[in-house]
């Protein structure tokens, strides 16, 4: 009697050999203990993997395979304070993108189909995939407070595009130098995607971004609140700026600049991978935002410049002054916020990139001049963040 | 049929169970879905697909393979085991979350398989079958099931391992 072979045996229990080899290891099981035994546990492990590995289907986002909804992706417990700087400052770069992208948002909603696939397979070559966006919610209620005025055809293309996905070029990269007042320069080769939230729920997501067919004046965003920045902050930011908008009007790509400030940020501890506690992270993020407001401040300005081409160029600088400006008690649509950040409503802006090479996602609700969101990152712990709308340096 | 018509199929077809099999091997949703969807637009390009499910996959495996900072990735995920379990003594389990306990152990535990093990657990598990596996993993097909015998057993053990672990930490938590 030849020895078991668990290989063979595995073989055999899945299916997979030849009618005669399969009676010759079926007569071994039934006439050799040994063998009997050894088949045996090999169901044993093969019914236990296969419940291990659907194991794996309640973490790595909030939604499962098969599902359309974005991902708060993966985010075990661990303290890491130079990634919230360094995520959150990026974070506040594409949620702030994202909300100039809601604002300029494409009129109708359209879910995402194969038939995408096919359209946008040009763009594809350049630039990496992102998920479908929607933000007609955004939109209409932007038109209902007269915010945004009807955008031309080509606009709302422009708008699609974007909110399609952004990959950034040089976006928050090396650190600043000690004292807080170098620019970090363009890092390269970090792609970043925001997601508009999905209101219909497609089946799947698939590639949507499109080259835009007009390009939009450089504009910046409203600047609500007065520079906080110190003076070397200040200039080192000026000079990022300068230097990302030359580039940018080289590719004649430039269209919005959105600018948000760091203002409080912390973990949200208790919380594990799953899809549930990333449920859970939403209101518990929203009731710390007194907490943040309080927190001691991030002191890190990010400037953003939003291109219709799925390019997203940025410049960040640390500042050597807190915010002297104090927080605003807003929020107070904290239901409201609450309710957004649980069920990704049209208003939450869910933002995703590389950092260092790990997935980071964060969601976020904008009201007013706040932001406020988790941000998590496999390997790395969820962060709340509150930042608001600041002035926009200018070179 | 055209070629768009097909992508479109292979798309219909395959997109869950790629993304299902993504997700799990990476433990990310989101990179699983940039990576599926770089897949199929790459199957869009492509002339011919004799044996569609096991190009897709095998492509798919190439396209995280050419992930630069995998294995950075992989090393901190890693180190964070430590930092988790450490952190599970501190921190009180509720029932919600006990199912993300279990998947956590899944994921350690599949972690700790070689690349190549991880690799046929997941594609056998998709539903492919020998000669499939072996064209993902460039493998010969006879290897295969040695490959499944000793991943099953390895992923079985660590998992095993680990939930004992975690119940002895509850116990003397709760002692």
């Amino acid at each position: 009697m030849p020895h078991p072979d668990e290989g063979l045996i595995h073989a055999w229990l899945d299916g997979e050999l030849d009618a005669a080899e399969s009676a010759r290891i079926e007569a071994l099981v039934r006439s050799d203990p040994e063998w009997a035994a050894a088949a045996a546990e090999a169901r044993g492990l093969a019914a236990a993997s296969a419940r291990i590995i659907a194991a794996l289907d309640d973490v790595g986002g909030t939604s499962r395979p098969g599902e359309a909804t974005a991902p708060a992706g993966m985010a075990p417990r661990r303290r890491r304070p130079w990634w919230m700087m360094r995520a959150a400052a990026l974070l506040v770069v594409v949620a702030g993108t994202a909300i100039v992208l809601r604002r300029t948002a494409p009129d109708e909603s359209r879910g995402t189909t194969p038939e995408d696939v096919r359209r946008s397979a040009p763009a594809q070559q350049e630039e990496r995939s992102t998920a479908p966006a929607r933000a007609k919610g955004a939109l209409d209620e932007d038109r209902r407070s007269g915010a945004v005025e009807p955008k031309a055809a080509g606009q709302r293309d422009q708008a699609g595009a974007l909110a399609g996905g952004v990959t950034a070029g040089g976006a928050a990269g090396g650190g600043a130098a000690a004292g807080g007042t170098a620019v970090s320069g363009a890092a390269v080769g970090r792609t970043t995607s925001v997601s508009a939230p999905v209101a219909g729920a497609p089946e799947t997501r698939a590639p949507v971004a499109s080259a835009p067919e007009t390009r939009a004046p450089v504009a910046s965003a409203p600047e609500t609140r007065a520079p906080v920045a110190g003076t070397e902050g200040r200039a080192a930011l000026a000079a990022a700026t300068e230097a990302t908008l030359k580039t940018a009007a080289k590719d004649e790509q430039l269209s919005r600049l959105v600018c948000y400030e760091m203002v409080g940020d912390e973990p949200v501890s208790g919380l594990d991978k799953s899809a549930r506690a990333n449920a859970l992270a939403a209101p518990r993020t929203v009731a710390r935002a007194d907490s943040l407001a309080a927190a001691a401040p991030a002191a890190r300005k990010v400037l953003a410049l939003v291109e219709p081409a799925n390019r997203l160029r940025s410049a960040e600088a640390d500042l050597a002054e807190r915010p002297a400006a104090p927080v605003p008690a807003a929020l107070s649509a904290r239901l409201p916020l609450q309710a957004l950040l649980r069920k990704q409503g049209p208003d939450t802006i869910l933002v995703t990139w590389r950092d260092g090479g790990e997935a980071v996602t964060a969601r976020a609700v904008a009201r007013g001049d706040t932001l406020i969101g988790n941000a998590s990152a496999a390997g790395r712990a969820p962060r709340a963040f509150l930042a608001v709308r600041t002035a926009c340096p200018r070179p | 049929m055209t070629r768009v018509q097909q992508a479109e199929r292979l798309f219909r077809e395959y997109h869950a169970t790629l993304v299902r099999y993504l997700t799990r091997r990476l433990g990310d949703r989101d990179w699983a879905e940039e990576i599926a969807q770089e897949t199929f637009v790459r199957a869009l390009r492509q002339e011919q697909i004799v044996n569609e499910r096991s190009w897709l996959f095998a492509v798919a495996n190439n396209l995280v393979r050419d992930e630069a900072r995998r294995a950075a990735r992989q090393r901190r995920h890693l180190e964070l085991m430590a930092a988790e379990a450490r952190e599970a003594e501190r921190e009180p389990v509720e029932p919600a979350v006990e199912r993300a306990h279990e998947a956590a152990d899944a994921r350690h535990a599949l972690d700790a398989l070689t690349e190549r093990d991880r690799q046929a657990l997941l594609l056998k598990e998709e539903g492919l079958d020998y000669g499939e596996i072996a064209a993902v993993l460039e493998i010969e097909r006879t290897s295969v099931g040695t490959t499944l015998s000793r991943a099953r057993r390895r992923l079985a053990e660590t998992y095993e391992a680990l939930q004992d672990a975690r119940r002895r930490r509850e116990q003397h938590a709760a002692s």
